[in-house]
């Protein structure tokens, strides 16, 4: 009982830190940079995002171990957990009409987006290739959101101050936020090494 | 085709199907539960309004501005930019007797002239915007009132409605421009306004200064001298302060002022 709480422990800061959605695996670019400008919006879409992949990783380990395995039906892993991930979208979105609706409209756009970041089929894949048992891929599922919203986070403060900075004319807007973007990173690539699974 | 490669071909529709299914079932559901009433006038109000988000109305959307009207906070006629048919369309959705739509209005700077005609104080050579300009002891311009030429008003346009070349007058493209008011904002001069639509004449000087004075600094400022209020056939210009006003429900175009106009400020637009 003490080794499979460590484990989880470790696949926390594994997928929070060692292994970031964003910032070392390089999946799900397009909020990262397109919702990281405010910090009140950025910590909205990153609840949104650990709510979908907590709830993917689920219903996905689910499918997969019940449905798509004993059957012989592994090649519709792809198109099986797509559909999945875009009704829980859309469950998301239905939610937050009717919880928020000012947190919807600033989402915007990147709210039904979720839909196409690869980082949510991407969470879901790796915990079958992972061989992780339930609790195990909706823990990682729930660390990879968490670790996306930190980085989000970041990216928004850190946004937020460049825009009172003096910032070379030909950097302004999204080339200063591609070098901020690669510098954390080289940042967290430190973290490599930090923890073996 | 033989019978394992069957089983799979129904295998795999069936499991897809079941888990669309199930999916569809539990959103249908959801938005049951979570449904939140929206009134249907809401949208179709929103849809009826131009869309362009210009916030002339005080409202920050269009969907901002139909919620308002639907909740009795904004009338009907709110939107300028949309005239008689939004106003239409706003007053059958909202199920009340039709209202006159409210005029249209367009900007238009009240500067013939600008950097080009007018003669320069001091040779500016800060940043290129207008405020920069204004700032730098009070503009490089002999007139207080002139254009400076940098394309404050232009840069802020969401319409694109003003063209603009360096060091030039801006001149702002009638069709386009939605009253929106970001260029009165910007323009540190406050020689941009607001004027009917309908009105076509206008005279393009603000100008504070004594007749003489401008007669030194720009060819083409008013002078004060009043000719077009004496010739106007239809009494429609009248002197307040130093600047004849044109009023635009009097006006039919007549272009007699234009002809008079010893400085030729007076054009029609």
């Amino acid at each position: 009982m003490a080794g499979e709480i460590q484990t989880l422990g470790l696949i926390i800061i594994s997928s929070v830190l060692v292994n970031n959605f964003i910032l070392i695996r390089f999946l799900g670019i397009c909020p990262f940079i397109g919702v990281s400008s405010q910090v009140d919006a950025s910590l909205g879409m990153g609840l949104a995002v650990v709510f979908v992949m907590t709830m993917a990783s689920l219903v996905t380990w689910i499918i997969q171990t019940f449905i798509l395995t004993p059957f012989g039906l592994g090649f519709l892993q792809t198109i099986a957990f797509i559909l999945i991930v875009a009704s829980l979208v859309q469950l998301t979105e239905i939610v937050i009409n009717k919880v928020s609706p000012t947190l919807k409209q600033s989402l915007g756009i990147y709210l039904p987006l979720i839909t196409t970041n690869c980082a949510i089929l991407g969470v879901a894949i790796l915990n079958i290739r992972a061989n992780y048992t339930f609790i195990q891929a909706v823990v990682n599922g729930f660390g990879s959101g968490i670790g996306f919203t930190l980085a989000l986070l970041l990216m928004a403060g850190i946004r937020e101050r460049l825009d009172l900075s003096p910032v070379p004319k030909a950097l302004k807007g999204a080339p200063i936020t591609f070098i901020t973007a690669a510098l954390m990173s080289i940042a967290f690539l430190g973290f490599i090494g930090l923890i073996k699974i | 085709m033989n019978a394992a490669q069957i089983t799979i071909v129904v295998t795999s529709v069936l499991a897809l199907a079941g888990i669309g299914f199930l999916a569809g079932f539990g959103l249908a559901l959801a938005s049951h539960i979570f449904s939140v009433k929206v009134d249907p006038r809401i949208e179709q109000i929103a849809e009826s309004l131009p869309g362009s988000n210009c916030g002339a109305c005080g409202y920050p959307s269009c969907f901002a501005a139909a919620e308002a009207i639907v909740a009795g906070k904004a009338e009907p006629n709110v939107c300028k930019l949309g005239g008689e048919q939004t106003t239409k369309l706003v007053c059958n959705a909202m199920g009340v007797k039709e209202i006159a739509a409210q005029e249209k209005d367009l900007a238009v700077i009240a500067c013939g002239a600008g950097p080009e005609i007018c003669n320069k104080r001091f040779e500016y050579q800060g940043e290129k915007t207008c405020a920069a300009a204004e700032l730098s002891g009070g503009g490089f311009l002999e007139c207080s009132a002139g254009c400076l030429g940098y394309g404050d008003c232009a840069a802020v346009c969401p319409f694109d409605a003003i063209v603009y070349e360096e060091g030039k007058l801006p001149k702002i493209i009638r069709e386009k421009c939605t009253a929106c008011g970001k260029c009165i904002d910007a323009c540190p001069r406050k020689i941009i306004s607001l004027k009917p639509a309908k009105q076509k004449v206008f005279v393009l000087c603000s100008t504070t200064d004594k007749g003489a004075q401008v007669r030194k600094y720009c060819k083409v400022g008013c002078i004060g001298c009043r000719i077009c209020v004496k010739k106007c056939p239809e009494a429609a210009i009248t002197m307040e302060g130093r600047i004849p006003q044109i009023n635009p429900d009097k006006c039919k175009v007549t272009e007699v002022c234009i002809q008079v106009c010893p400085t030729k400020t007076i054009k029609k637009l």
